[in-house]
């Protein structure tokens, strides 16, 4: 019997009202590839934050090799050889890759630190300068540097948090093979996804998670159908969302359009680069990208936030791009924030108090109410502050913005992440439903399967560049092209 | 070995509210420990001291300078505009004042001359104020540091006309201006300086402001600037209008008070630090021990006017040691009141490993 | 304009002032906004004052220096454990410090005036000089340098790279205070001579702001510094050759040093030079958020 490297035992972890962890044990062995499995908000990443030392779990500890421990900074657990690659990198920008691995490994910026990296790179079949800076960096070659990183640092348990899912093809081959072999020689990996194909192909053992209990743990061999039940319980999720139908009248002229766009980042290189597009009154188009590829500074630029260094937006044929964004507000073209606690919604102040700033002309308590309904806000309390609402209902309140005025366009970043189930398909029926009663609708998104129910038209964005555009009736059809697309670098 | 972690928590209404009660109590028994050990007079005389401060009038000479600047204040925190030159613009307002009352026309006619008087140092204040929130929307320089640094010019230009251009020629050398016109002057409670038409005003003005803050579109927008600029500009509001608009209230009002210090308190212009006498920076106190609510800030600012008077009631210290006395205290009472703020926002989570 | 140089170089106030903004720059690196340095400084000022009455020139310096950092480490704890607006609890400290510094001069002064200690400029030029070289080097050589400047960029992010930010935040006030200490007690000492109720009081804010002027780097800081100083010093003699209020005079540091930073932010420059972006963000680890 081999003693189990990690064991986690009852581990609980609440954020105010919200339970994110509810009681969960789990082993990892030496030598195994334990899969975490989940949909998004269902305590994943939670888990790997309180095993890497990033949140201090409310009850319950960890056993290393036997012996209790209980972190409380990610520089302890690495002590004890526990590493943890995040879903999106963690790095400094504004230094340099060898100055953020030093940092990373505790060590001076060495020559000898500085072969090592290189020949790392190279053997990934990349040749980048390690003196420079990580925001000069592509999205993927970010991720490449937050996954070297640990590579260097002869981990004992390797957690890769949704890491190397949108990896581009070989090279995510070459990464599971690095991960592969470190299991084979002793080591233990923790890898956790929501790709339950994915995850069937790398894992040795399954633990599924859901609203932050374990409902299962399966052994290498099991059914891909039998892991999504376990995932989704009874019914999966996006059935719920009827295809739209593709027959809607639309308005010839689009009632958004961005012309030849150019938007540098902070560091002024161009993340945004030479994008057209447009969408008609009563469309739903989507823009698909890997995060970090452009997107987020496309619709911050549409809205407002971000400067426009070159090119042209319209709105209903006016022209708004130096506009400032209340102003691109008030004539009609609605942004719906990824992150709702921090631009979604004012956090201290009451769901009335919100609700009353969103709308462009006065709200009675009719009007209050009714959104609230339609959006199935819970608490439904219009006097309760936001700070004690759930993610999911933090969302909901932030969304109100679309019921409680009559938009043209709806511009909406990634807004189901983080979301619970239920949250998602209310939000995307909301989008749906506004298409459908006339406003024009952009999604901007990593989501495929989302985009593919709701567009009529998909973008895909790789480094600042629309590289393709998908159309027409079948557009589920075209799935795996569209992931292709996404990751190829 | 313990491992110790803060994580946040929520607390109940009544909780939060009971440890603010807390603060305020624990704070007189601070004041009172802090002026015995340093006028060495005994625990008791220092008490009765502070309890017969509570029933002194002269609260209202306190209430009627400090309340209008931390209603200011709390407008401005509320949306992370953080003026914290308060002490200048009512320095500067002073000036203005004083300007109206002894150069201009206006200042021998009765009620016009204290009005004219009142919306110029409004005026002067919000002026004065301008500049830090300019420089911080087109450049991003950090209006905290560029308020502070507006204190001292301010008091430096005050002493310059009162050592210079304005030294009154009745004075026998001393830095003032002449006394105002007595058309200039708000009538007093006879034996106290302090008028009831400006404490009356001042209440008003609170009752205003919370009106303001909590029931107007723009008021709401406001207090959720503080949260997010992009959020405020994601509703259809523009957060740099809503900057400014923060930042010159309080001005003005941090102005309105420094007029009402000459046409009330001093009669004429004095040197900067005098007139100033650091009510500006106590009042962002006052504005955070009332929770930055313009109402609450009514009960606060006499539970501050009391602190005021032990400081320099106890005639045993110089009016140096009474001053910084009085630092002291409103120094370490924002301190605790920090303190409170994170034991009721944050829990310690101990766990023996 | 050799001689002018070297004359600012030497001046003991420059030296003084030399020392602050280096050891802000070392705080703000870290990503604190630096507010309670003006407390410390009229603390310091009026420590070294009393303690060398009593105990000596040394032994003054090592009190100063002591009684810095421990000010300095009560306004890293609010900031990093009790998690408060940063430029909230400078000001409360400050107003704090204020009254404490007078409290000290008044009650503990011998006399009202202090024999100056005399050093020999090219000493004096030599401590800044070396305080420059010193502060550059261990922000850009060193693991902990390189610790620093990380958490002023990005806490969250050196968190995890495996970085204690709150305890790197309280090593750089460490540093910063060590050098901020010193500072104060050439003022008291070899400047000033002298001490009067709130001595010091505003040289935090100008040190602060010419900082942020060198977009905090310590190489920059020190042309700046003398740019600055020559200001300061010279304005003096502007008041005796032609007549200027003193008053007006005394206005002038103020002024200049907000025009100084209004005119580095409205040059590219500044853009060219990494500056801690995070500086006053209220980090919390395990903040809610998408």
């Amino acid at each position: 019997m081999i003693r189990p490297f990690l064991q986690v035992v009852q581990l609980y972890k609440k954020f105010g009202d919200i339970t994110a962890l509810n009681n969960v044990s789990l082993a990892i062995y030496p030598g195994e590839i334990l899969v975490i499995l989940g949909e998004n908000g269902s305590g994943k990443s939670t888990l790997a934050k309180i095993l890497y030392g990033l949140y201090f779990p409310d009850k319950g500890y960890i056993k290393i090799n036997g012996t209790p421990v209980i972190f409380s900074s990610p520089a302890e657990a690495k002590s004890k050889g526990i590493f943890l690659v995040s879903q999106r990198p963690q790095l400094i920008d504004d230094m340099s890759i060898l100055e953020n691995i030093a940092l990373f490994l505790s060590t001076s910026p060495s020559r000898g630190l500085r072969k090592k990296l290189s020949e790392i790179l190279n053997y990934l079949g990349m040749a980048i300068d390690v003196d420079k800076s990580v925001h000069a960096l592509s999205y993927t070659e970010k991720q490449l540097v937050d996954l070297v990183k640990v590579l260097l640092a002869q981990p004992k348990l390797l957690i890769v948090d949704e890491a190397v899912t949108y990896l581009p093809r070989e090279l995510k081959h070459k990464f599971l093979n690095i991960v592969k072999g470190f299991a084979t020689r002793g080591g233990s990996v923790m890898y956790i996804t929501h790709k339950v194909v994915e995850a069937a192909e790398i894992g040795d053992r399954f633990a599924v998670l859901r609203r932050g209990s374990v409902v299962g743990v399966f052994e290498k061999g099991v059914d891909v159908s039998t892991l999504r039940q376990a995932m989704f319980g009874s019914e999966e999720y996006l059935t719920a969302i009827t295809k739209s139908p593709v027959q809607r009248p639309l308005h010839k002229t689009p009632a958004l359009s961005v012309e030849n766009l150019v938007v540098f980042d902070e560091y002024g290189k161009p993340a945004v680069n030479d994008v057209s597009l447009s969408v008609r009154l009563g469309d739903v188009v989507a823009i698909l990208g890997i995060a970090g590829n452009g997107q987020k500074e496309l619709g911050e630029a549409i809205v407002g936030l971000r400067k426009v260094a070159k090119g042209k937006v319209l709105l209903n044929g006016d022209e708004i791009t130096h506009m400032p964004a209340s102003e691109r507000v008030r004539r009609g073209l609605i942004y719906v924030p990824e992150d709702p606690f921090r631009e979604g919604v004012a956090i201290g102040l009451t769901v009335a108090e919100n609700m009353k700033l969103f709308s462009q002309s006065r709200v009675s308590k009719e009007i209050l109410e009714t959104a609230i309904r339609k959006l199935e806000v819970s608490p439904s309390n219009p006097l309760i502050s936001v700070a004690k609402l759930s993610g999911g209902n933090i969302q909901k309140v932030s969304l109100s913005r679309l019921l409680l005025n009559t938009p043209r366009v709806v511009i909406a970043y990634s807004p189901t992440r983080m979301l619970d189930e239920k949250s998602r398909v209310l939000i995307l029926r909301t989008l749906q439903k506004l298409a459908e009663s006339g406003s024009a609708v952009l999604l901007l998104s990593e989501d495929i399967e989302e985009a593919v129910y709701i567009s009529t038209r998909i973008g895909v964005i790789v480094n600042g560049k629309i590289v393709k555009f998908f159309e027409g009736p079948e557009l589920e059809s075209y799935r795996e092209d569209i992931e292709k697309v996404m990751v190829h670098a | 070995m313990p491992k110790v972690a803060i994580v946040k928590r929520e607390l109940s209404k009544t909780v939060a509210t009971v440890a603010k009660v807390l603060v305020i109590l624990l704070g007189l028994l601070i004041a009172i420990a802090l002026t015995s050990i340093i006028t060495g007079a005994s625990m008791e005389l220092a008490g009765i001291t502070l309890l017969q401060g509570f029933l002194n009038l002269n609260v209202f000479v306190y209430i009627s300078t400090l309340l209008p600047i931390a209603v200011g204040l709390s407008i401005a925190f509320s949306a992370s505009a953080w003026n914290l030159g308060a002490e200048g613009q009512l320095v500067i307002g002073a000036v203005g004042a004083t300007f109206i009352a002894l150069y201009t026309p206006f200042g021998r006619q009765e009620v016009v001359a204290p009005l004219m008087a009142l919306l110029f140092a409004s005026f002067l204040g919000a002026l004065w104020a301008l500049p830090a929130a300019l420089l911080k929307m087109a450049r991003g320089i950090n209006e905290a540091l560029t308020t502070l640094l507006m204190n001292f010019i301010a008091y430096h230009m005050t002493n310059y006309l009162v050592k210079g251009p304005w030294r009154g020629r009745a004075v026998y050398g001393y830095p003032t201006t002449d006394m105002i016109p007595v058309q200039a002057r708000i009538p007093t409670v006879p034996g106290y300086s302090f008028s009831w038409y400006v404490v009356v005003i001042c209440v008003v003005i609170a009752l205003l402001m919370q009106l303001f803050l909590y029931r107007t579109k723009v008021g709401i927008a406001l207090r959720a600037l503080g949260s997010s600029p992009r959020f405020v500009e994601l509703a259809g509001i523009s957060s740099k209008r809503l900057f400014l608009i923060a930042f010159l209230l309080s001005g003005a009002l941090a102005g309105f008070a420094g007029g009402v210090k000459v046409l009330v308190y001093h009669g004429k212009l004095v040197e900067g630090p005098i007139v100033g006498s650091g009510y500006g920076f106590t009042a962002i106190m006052l504005s955070w021990l009332g929770g930055l609510n313009p109402l609450l800030l009514i009960p606060a600012s006499y539970y501050t006017a009391a602190l005021y008077i032990l400081s320099f009631g106890l005639q045993i210290g110089s009016a140096a040691v009474g001053d910084a006395l009085a630092n002291a205290i409103v120094g370490s009472l924002l301190a605790f009141i920090l303190l409170a703020d994170f034991l009721t926002k944050y829990r310690l989570v101990i766990r023996w490993s | 304009m050799l001689v002018e140089v070297l004359k600012i170089a030497t001046d003991p106030l420059v030296v003084a002032l030399v020392l602050w903004v280096l050891g802000n720059i070392v705080v703000e690196r870290s990503g604190v906004i630096n507010l309670a340095l003006d407390g410390i400084i009229t603390i310091g000022i009026a420590v070294a004052f009393v303690s060398t009455q009593y105990f000596g020139y040394f032994i003054g310096l090592l009190i100063t220096i002591v009684t810095s950092l421990a000010f300095a480490t009560m306004f890293m704890i609010f900031i990093n454990i009790m998690h408060t607006y940063h430029v909230l609890t400078g000001l409360a400290l400050n107003i704090l410090f204020y009254g404490l510094s007078a409290l000290i001069g008044l009650r503990l002064q011998k006399s009202p005036v202090l024999a100056t200690l005399t050093l020999s400029p090219v000493l004096l030029a030599l401590v800044s000089i070396l305080a420059v070289l010193f502060t550059w080097f261990i922000l850009y050589k060193t693991s902990i340098g390189i610790a620093i400047r990380a958490c002023g960029f990005n806490p969250r992010a050196s968190e995890h790279l495996g970085i204690k930010v709150w305890r790197t935040r309280f090593l750089a006030s460490t540093i910063g205070y060590t050098l901020a200490g010193i500072g104060s007690y050439i003022y008291a000492t070899v400047y000033r001579g002298g001490w009067v109720q709130y001595t010091g009081r505003g040289y935090g804010f100008l040190a602060i702001t010419l900082a942020m002027a060198s977009t905090w780097h310590p190489l920059l800081s020190y042309p700046i510094s003398l740019v600055f100083g020559y200001l300061y010093t010279s304005i003096y003699a502007l008041q005796l050759l032609h007549g200027i209020h003193p008053e007006i005079v005394n206005a002038i540091p103020y002024v200049a040093s907000i025009a100084i930073v209004t005119i580095v932010y409205s040059t590219p420059l500044h853009k060219k030079l990494a500056a801690p972006r995070a500086l006053g963000e209220v980090y919390f680890k395990e903040e809610r958020a998408a």
